[in-house]
């Protein structure tokens, strides 16, 4: 158990899989809805009757957010890191901080492309409020590959931590 | 780049594009200026725009100066509150403000030659206040631009009315492509093309219409257009129609009327409009700097359909006439 790849033991492999989830879908969460928000605010300042109408728009890409944290959850729960039995050779550890990688990678670009993606479409409920229902679905159409991630993740945390 | 691009564009002119969505939502509609066009009175026109965002400028006007500091007021407001908050470029904002910074240049000579008081012909949308054209405290690159229109529409040691005008358009084009090239920013340079381009056929037809010899066409030409002394040179050999029906075919000027062109009443309109309908493009661009650009320009077409509009009324203009006028844009 003492063994280490790159200097790392299997725990610090599977923590810093851990924290490269949370990060990436952090920062893409924060990108994304500073994106959508500054839109949102523009157009709620000139009809406040829309706030209702843009907010599930601005909430969307705080998604990516909660999927890295529940990667990061994922990881403590299947390593025994919350039970305080975690042990994990170098190689079990590395596979675990693969595992993490799609949360990762994706959920830091899909945050930033949906937040762009719901500012176009702000645009439709500026102009008519009975487009607010069409226009939740292109940024849903980004966010289906945020989830794709997610489970590959938990997919794979499942194989290396059998 | 381009994905850095997204990015910036979207957390720097999101919350001015968000305004946009809901103010492009507010502009003018054509049933409005039909309105307009059928009101029997100025004050059945006010009544139509007490709706809109103009009715609480013109609450109090009733002649056509009145109209005239309203609609300004507006367009202050419009700059002001809007354009200077948007998060734009300095140029992209300079670029709006100079084009006023020349009307009144142009306005302080002309008050000078008419020997009347420049107060009445400036107004405070430029970049520096109206005061200063009247104190004479101009910025350097400002003065500099005096100092030549003062000695190219000169004549034997004296400022000629007749000649200020085409010497000032010169030096606000020469001004303008400078500012357009500086904001790196497409549109901008487009809407300067297709500005120099306009007064360069304004000034054609005027000189076409005066009888002027051919060599004044040579000095009248502003830059940053498509149109080269050559081409016009050429042009002045054929009738005047048809060399407005050839100048039309070229791409910065595609869909304008021949006509309006020839109709000095019709060409101001009908110029802001053809620029606002090459700023298609811009409107649709989910976030960036063009939809605010597009958006100001779309403002500064309906200030200058309104001001022919209700001043067209007051002075007793036809309906048919102000029709006439309007067709470019409605």
């Amino acid at each position: 158990m003492n063994e280490t790849i790159l200097g790392m033991t299997g725990l610090d492999w599977a923590y810093l899989g851990a924290a490269f989830a949370a990060i990436g879908g952090g920062i893409g969460s924060a990108i994304g809805i500073t994106s959508i928000s500054n839109a949102a605010a523009g157009i709620v300042s000139e009809d406040s009757e829309k706030f209702g109408k843009v907010l599930p728009l601005a909430a969307m890409p705080g998604t990516q957010g909660i999927y890295g944290l529940v990667t990061m959850i994922l990881v403590f729960v299947f390593t025994g890191v919350f039970a305080g039995t975690a042990e994990l050779t170098a190689a079990e550890g590395l596979r675990v901080f693969f595992s993490c990688l799609p949360v990762a990678v994706l959920c830091l670009f899909s945050g930033i492309y949906q937040g762009a993606t719901a500012v176009g479409a702000s645009g439709m409920v500026a102009r008519r409020d009975e487009d607010a229902g069409k226009a939740l679905i292109f940024p849903a159409l980004v966010e289906t590959y945020a989830v794709f991630a997610l489970v590959v993740t938990i997919l794979m945390l499942l194989y290396a931590t059998a | 780049m381009a994905r850095y691009r997204t990015i910036r564009d979207a957390i720097r002119f999101g919350y001015a594009v968000g305004r946009v969505r809901v103010l492009e939502t507010r502009l003018l509609k054509r049933s409005h200026y039909e309105r307009l066009l059928d009101a029997r009175t100025f004050e059945d026109q006010r009544r139509v725009l007490s709706e809109t965002v103009y009715g609480s400028y013109l609450d109090h006007a009733r002649t056509a100066d009145d109209v005239e500091i309203a609609l300004d007021r507006a367009l202050a407001d419009l700059y002001n509150d809007f354009l200077e908050t948007a998060n734009l470029p300095d140029e992209i904002v300079m670029y709006f403000r100079r084009m006023h910074d020349f009307e009144n240049l142009r306005g302080r000579l002309k008050a000078e030659v008419l020997d009347i008081p420049a107060k009445e012909l400036l107004n405070d949308l430029g970049s520096i206040p109206a005061e200063r054209f009247i104190s004479g405290d101009l910025p350097p690159e400002l003065a500099a631009a005096e100092s030549r229109i003062r000695s190219r529409a000169s004549r034997s040691g004296e400022l000629s009315a007749d000649a200020l005008d085409a010497v000032v358009d010169v030096e606000r084009f020469t001004a303008l492509d400078l500012i357009s090239h500086e904001s790196k920013n497409s549109h901008v340079r487009q809407m300067a093309t297709v500005g120099a381009d306009l007064a360069n056929v304004k000034a054609f037809v005027r000189i076409r219409r005066m009888d002027r010899p051919l060599a004044d066409i040579g000095r009248h030409v502003v830059p940053g257009g498509t149109i080269s002394v050559q081409e016009l040179t050429a042009l002045s050999r054929v009738p005047l129609e048809e060399a407005l029906k050839r100048l039309v075919m070229r791409p910065s000027l595609a869909g304008i009327d021949p006509e309006a062109l020839a109709d000095p009443a019709r060409f101001d309109v009908a110029a802001d409009a053809l620029i606002s309908r090459h700023l298609h493009r811009a409107r649709m661009i989910a976030v960036g700097p063009e939809p605010v650009v597009a958006y100001v320009m779309q403002r500064k077409v309906e200030v200058a359909m309104l001001r022919t509009l209700l001043i067209g009324k007051i002075a007793g203009v036809e309906r048919d006439v102000l029709r006439v006028r309007m067709r470019d844009v409605a």
